[in-house]
């Protein structure tokens, strides 16, 4: 059974849409985590027809993440596919995502926009995600060609074992650093990101990213 | 005396009551109010005797006391803003367990 987990927050204008176009490639088991949004966000998507979490509060991504791997596996899920709530992934890579953890080929499949011919990705993000890539390869010897990239296919094993302890986006990471700690099988996959000026807009600012760096360091020390 | 070694004992009198207050409210542990009486009252002995500080000083191999406070003071204070973060992010983690536990319930009504 394929559960494909969304974590939302004040996504009430694109919601629906990636509800829809789920269900209609045939993804029916969806679980959005409504992360404590301010707007309509939670009926958007229930209206849509997923099955709905709320966080009544705003815990960041990596909470909500959590909050939806956990419900899917309560709910018997074998694959868990990690999906953005703002339209910037496509169902379209689903099958591709999830052939190498259904052929047990891999623990968990990570979605990269490297891999295939890219050239819509900002430069400055790009320029930040390749260093993300460098650092993961130094600090947990994981080779990947794209550090943050919200789509994944996880095995159910790979789902049980992962916990997300960081809330905010430093999630991303962690969830490497698990793979790397629990010596998960990985692979790569290539998927289209699609940008619009709405996704560009709510992306990841240049001081998160160092915030999120030195969040890294330090909880590399304490551990 | 100078100036500064009156308002030094005049403060840590007063933040010595106000410890106290706290304690017999039961706002303070027995440890925790140990542990400031005795920093202040290290403050009212300096500021009484300066010479003191010049003692360890000397046996740590630092030219003044008074910059063997300041170091020792600052390291404590890095260790204490350590502890604090520590806790901070303990109890981020626990809200959110709390938040997702309502999630849950809420979802089985």
């Amino acid at each position: 059974m394929i559960y494909i987990v969304i974590p939302a927050y004040n996504e009430e204008k694109k919601i629906g849409l990636v509800v829809k176009e789920l269900k209609y490639s045939g993804y029916p088991n969806i679980v959005v985590v409504d992360d404590g949004s301010r707007d309509a966000t939670f009926r958007e998507a229930e209206k849509a027809g997923a099955t709905v979490l709320r966080h009544i509060i705003n815990r960041g991504q990596g909470a909500g993440l959590q909050t939806g791997i956990d419900y899917a596996l309560k709910q018997g899920a074998e694959i868990i596919v990690t999906f953005d709530a703002d339209g910037q992934h496509s169902p379209k890579d689903i099958p591709s995502i999830i052939a190498p953890v259904k052929s047990g080929k891999a623990d968990v499949a990570l979605g990269s926009r490297f891999l295939r011919k890219d050239s819509n990705t900002p430069p400055v993000r790009k320029i930040f995600l390749k260093a993300g890539a460098l650092i993961f390869k130094i600090f947990y010897g994981v080779d990947l060609t794209d550090s943050h990239n919200g789509f994944r296919a996880l095995g159910r094993k790979a789902a049980q074992t992962i916990r997300i302890t960081c809330d905010d986006m430093a999630h991303a990471s962690e969830i490497i650093e698990e793979i790397s700690k629990h010596r998960l099988r990985y692979k790569e996959v290539p998927v289209t990101i699609t940008y619009s000026d709405y996704s560009k807009a709510k992306g990841q600012s240049t001081l998160n990213s160092i915030r999120i760096f030195f969040r890294m360091v330090l909880n590399k020390l304490i551990k | 005396m100078e100036f500064i070694q009156i308002a030094g004992i005049i403060f840590a009198v007063f933040a010595l009551t106000r410890g106290f207050a706290k304690f017999k409210k039961k706002e303070m542990r027995t440890s925790g109010f140990a542990v400031w009486s005795l920093l202040w009252l290290g403050v009212i002995a300096i500021a009484v005797h300066p010479g003191f500080t010049s003692f360890f000083a000397k046996l740590v191999g630092i030219g003044r006391g008074i910059d063997l406070v300041v170091y020792l003071s600052i390291l404590l204070l890095f260790y204490l803003g350590f502890r604090l973060y520590i806790k901070l992010e303990d109890t981020n983690k626990e809200i959110t367990r709390m938040v997702r536990e309502i999630a849950y319930k809420e979802k089985k009504k």
